[in-house]
């Protein structure tokens, strides 16, 4: 069982993943294979903020079937501008889950 | 320290060799350099099909520039390359300016027209009657000053109407001015191996200043290279009107009020002097007028820096703490400086910084670069003498220009020339890829109706802007950056620009500027064709520096794709900087100048300083109790470049309409709630954008976006795209520059807000 592991604590919130899967996708607007969603900006004490970004993988989502086959990565992965983003089985990804803030999927 | 994870790529995918063939299509390593683009010139593996049309585009992974990402923009290459907007072939205005009624002709058509009016301008007013404009960053430099300087022979090379240069060149001429070369911060960009290059240090800190680099990308600078320092242990420093993505991971984030960075600044430099903080060694040996420096920073003690810039006392002493106790700590600056009217006081005293807490030069600090110049090597191919060049519009008004220390003419006075036909008519303008009064033209309509007052104006770009419907009476249509051979050179490495595709009868702006110039000066255009001008000039490159014995062409640069100069640190204690080489800075003293010899002798003041905004609450209460809000403009958005993207379907999904950010108490007092269109006016204009609620921002600062016009809605006149409808430069001065003619204040306005009415913007049908 292959997943997306996401260190969202670096997540920029670019949105390359989103639009990267839409080109590979042709998806039209409104639909998404995978969406970003933002956290903040809110104060949550005294001069710390949060404003944060983890992207979703959506119902859409065939972890990029097609160019896994073919021998490429997921195209938001490939793209992740942040670099942020790693696919794989679930049970290598979990191995290297080595600190806080990260999401494991398995869309 | 952390490392970043690497991954492996495919290597019958992904390959070394700079093409290669996957099943039908060519696959091309390529450098993706505008437009529509950027500043930056991103490693991308262009797809072509048999026909040579770009199908896919994709983030090269061998290149060690970007190892692979791609910014939403760039995927959406082929969207903007077959665009139902591209235009295919020269065209004559046929009706009225503004109609948009066109007539297609033929280049050597379109080049007649442009040739019997240059010639009959220039014979009645002489060369310096022409104007040629410029847009940013872009592979169009050299390209303009060859057009400009050479085939018209006008000293007159500027940016489209952005006044004060307000973009990079108030810092370019204050590092030229202070340092003798510009500095840029150290993110191992210099070498091939990156990270890994064993002479490479992670910084400890990074202040990130009046620049979100992640979106904006400025200078030639990748953003998400700080991105990866974080990741390996850098702390950032934020300092920014707004609360930035960087902001929220900031060790400290100081909420600057826009136009006080000077005073920010100083105030760091005070706190680091009184606390013994800087490097004596540094400042003994290679520094110039460090007592006058400490005497300009007493006069900002924190409790005077916090009434200034609002960020509390405590805040700015701890960010001069860790910022002088680091090492190696870099700065990554940008817009923000060079858009507030002093912004060459304020850059001055950020450099300052850098120098007396010894991170020039240095490892992960922030590095002198004089490799990398190639298109300045293109700009001496053409050698010319212009007739006139004591002439150039904003020579008199400025030393530092006359002097050559901007490259550029000044756009407040071209804009006085047009109006008023002192101090001599403008009456030709040549606008390459530069979308003037939709995009940095301040006081957006005033230039357009000065640019009317233009004979005959030619305008080149991608497609029918509203500057090219508003005002062009030949339009030409440039190819986009995969129909072009080229060479990219900014800081390093040096990229092959591959031609992989061709659309209808576009052409590249080396094209036209051959073609120009082999009609209005043959002798200094002696080439044939473009191939010819193209190996004349890879031969000629002067200033390249390898170790690796091979000789400089555009075919081994294809072969490699990427260059690599030569790259020393502390180039000073080398005598790696001065013609003389001696150890040293490039300037009259040899030092870095913290009293600067160059700006005194141009009548300039020769200490970082800080002059308080105006208008602003403090120096124009009268004015601030009828706009009450401070407007900082300016900040830019992951879909587009500047006035760009907004013809482009994904983009606009994306990102519909024009923002303005606006703390959510800010927005009660005005009756405004998320999402409503809100007026925002002072006394030259109005703009009207959508409320985004923004509890990071201080109450009384609004935060608008500019570049907006509606590639949706008519062309024709009176709607012009709505190009003035949601334009925040309505709002901008155009002619209120710096001392030296040089920085405007962009980001320090001020207005009113107040709701918009049952407005409902015509629908996005692209």
């Amino acid at each position: 069982m292959n997943g997306l592991l996401i260190d969202y604590e670096f997540c920029t919130g670019c949105h390359s993943c989103e639009m990267a899967c839409k080109v590979e996708h042709g998806f039209g607007e409104g639909q998404w294979g995978i969406e970003l969603k933002q956290l903040g900006p809110r104060e949550i004490s005294s001069r710390k903020w949060e404003y944060k970004f983890v992207p979703v993988p959506t119902e859409l989502c065939d972890l990029c079937a097609d160019r896994v086959a073919e021998g490429r990565w997921p195209t938001c992965v490939h793209h992740c501008q942040a670099q942020v983003m790693e696919f794989g089985p679930v049970e290598d990804l979990v191995k290297t889950m080595d600190k806080e803030k990260m999401v494991l999927f398995v869309p | 320290m952390r490392k970043l994870p690497k991954r492996t790529y495919n290597d019958e995918l992904y390959r070394d060799e700079w093409q290669w063939q996957e099943g039908d299509l060519t696959v091309t390593r390529n450098c993706q350099w505008s437009g529509p683009g950027c500043h930056e010139g991103c490693g991308v593996l262009h797809y072509t099909d048999k026909e040579g049309r770009v199908v896919r585009i994709e983030g090269d992974p061998k290149s060690p520039v970007y190892n692979g990402r791609l910014c939403m923009r760039c995927m959406a290459v082929p969207e903007a390359m077959y665009n139902k907007m591209r235009v295919t072939n020269p065209l004559k205005r046929a009706g009225e300016r503004g109609e948009n009624k066109w007539e297609e002709i033929t280049w050597d058509e379109a080049y007649a027209i442009i040739e019997e009016n240059a010639k009959r301008l220039s014979a009645a007013y002489g060369p310096k009657t022409i104007a040629v404009l410029q847009g940013t960053g872009r592979n169009t430099s050299w390209q303009a000053a060859a057009i400009a300087n050479v085939a018209y022979q006008t000293p007159n090379l500027m940016f489209g109407f952005l006044a004060g240069d307000s973009c990079y060149v108030p810092r370019l001429v204050g590092m030229s001015s202070v340092a003798g070369d510009a500095s840029i911060m150290d993110c191992a960009q210099m070498f091939e191996d990156r990270y890994d290059n064993p002479r490479y240090v992670v910084p400890e800190i990074c202040i990130v200043w009046g620049n979100n680099p992640i979106i904006s990308n400025g200078d030639g600078f990748m953003g998400h290279w700080i991105v990866d320092l974080m990741r390996m242990g850098t702390e950032l420093i934020v300092i920014d009107p707004r609360l930035t993505w960087m902001a929220g991971m900031a060790k400290h984030w100081l909420r600057v009020r826009p136009g006080t960075d000077g005073a920010l600044a100083l105030a760091m430099i005070d706190v680091i002097i009184k606390e013994d903080l800087y490097d004596h060694e540094f400042v003994d040996c290679w520094c110039y007028g460090f007592d006058q420096l400490k005497e300009r920073a007493a006069e900002f003690p924190l409790d005077v820096a916090e009434h200034i810039t609002t960020i509390p006392a405590d805040l700015i002493q701890a960010a001069a703490r860790d910022y002088a106790k680091a090492k190696p700590a870099a700065v990554q600056w940008g817009l923000a400086l060079d858009q507030q009217k002093h912004g060459l006081g304020a850059n001055h005293a950020i450099q300052a910084l850098w120098a007396i807490t010894g991170n020039v030069d240095v490892p992960g600090g922030n590095i002198l670069v004089t490799s990398g110049y190639i298109q300045a090597d293109v700009r001496t191919t053409f050698q010319w003498d212009v007739p006139e060049a004591y002439a150039r519009l904003g020579n008199a008004e400025s030393k530092l220009r006359a002097q050559g220390m901007d490259n550029s003419a000044a756009t407040e006075i071209l804009i006085k020339a047009l109006e008023t036909g002192e101090p001599y008519p403008v009456k030709m303008i040549h606008c390459t890829s530069s979308n003037t009064f939709a995009n940095m033209g301040a006081e957006a309509e005033r230039v357009y109706k000065a640019m009317l007052n233009a004979e005959f104006i030619v305008v080149s770009d991608l497609y029918l802007t509203p500057t090219a419907v508003g005002t062009a009476d030949v339009f030409l249509p440039v190819a986009m950056s995969a129909e072009r051979k080229g060479v990219r050179g900014w800081w390093a490495p040096i990229r092959a620009i591959n031609k992989v595709s061709d659309y209808a009868n576009t052409k590249s702006d080396e094209e036209i500027a051959l073609d120009i110039g082999r009609r209005m000066n043959p002798e200094a255009f002696p080439w044939k064709t473009l191939e010819e001008m193209w190996d004349d000039i890879m031969n000629n490159l002067q200033s390249a520096n390898f170790d690796d014995g091979e000789p400089f062409s555009y075919d081994n640069l294809q072969k490699r794709t990427y260059r690599y100069e030569v790259f020393e640190y502390k180039k000073y204690e080398k005598g790696l900087l001065r013609a003389d080489g001696l150890p040293g800075f490039n300037t009259p003293t040899g030092r870095l100048e913290l009293w600067c010899t160059t700006l005194n002798s141009c009548d300039l003041e020769p200490l970082p300083y800080f002059e308080e905004p105006s208008p602003s609450p403090f120096s124009t209460p009268d004015y601030a109790s009828e706009y009450p809000l401070i407007l900082t403009t300016g900040h830019r958005s992951w879909e587009f470049f500047h006035s760009e993207h907004r013809n482009l379907r994904s983009m606009r999904e994306f990102h519909p309409w024009p923002l303005v950010d606006i703390h959510p108490d800010t927005a009660v007092k005005y009756g405004i709630k998320e999402g409503d269109w809100v007026l925002i006016e002072n006394h030259r204009g109005s703009a009207k954008e959508i409320c985004r609620l923004n509890p990071s921002m201080d109450p009384g600062v609004v935060s608008a976006e500019h570049g907006w016009w509606f590639p949706e809605r008519e062309a024709a006149l009176p709607e012009l795209y709505g190009v003035f409808e949601s334009n925040i430069n309505m709002l901008t001065p155009s002619t209120d520059v710096g001392p030296s003619g040089l920085a405007a204040p962009y980001s320090t306005q001020m207005c009113r807000i107040s709701k918009v009415e049952g407005y409902v913007p015509p629908e996005i049908s692209l």
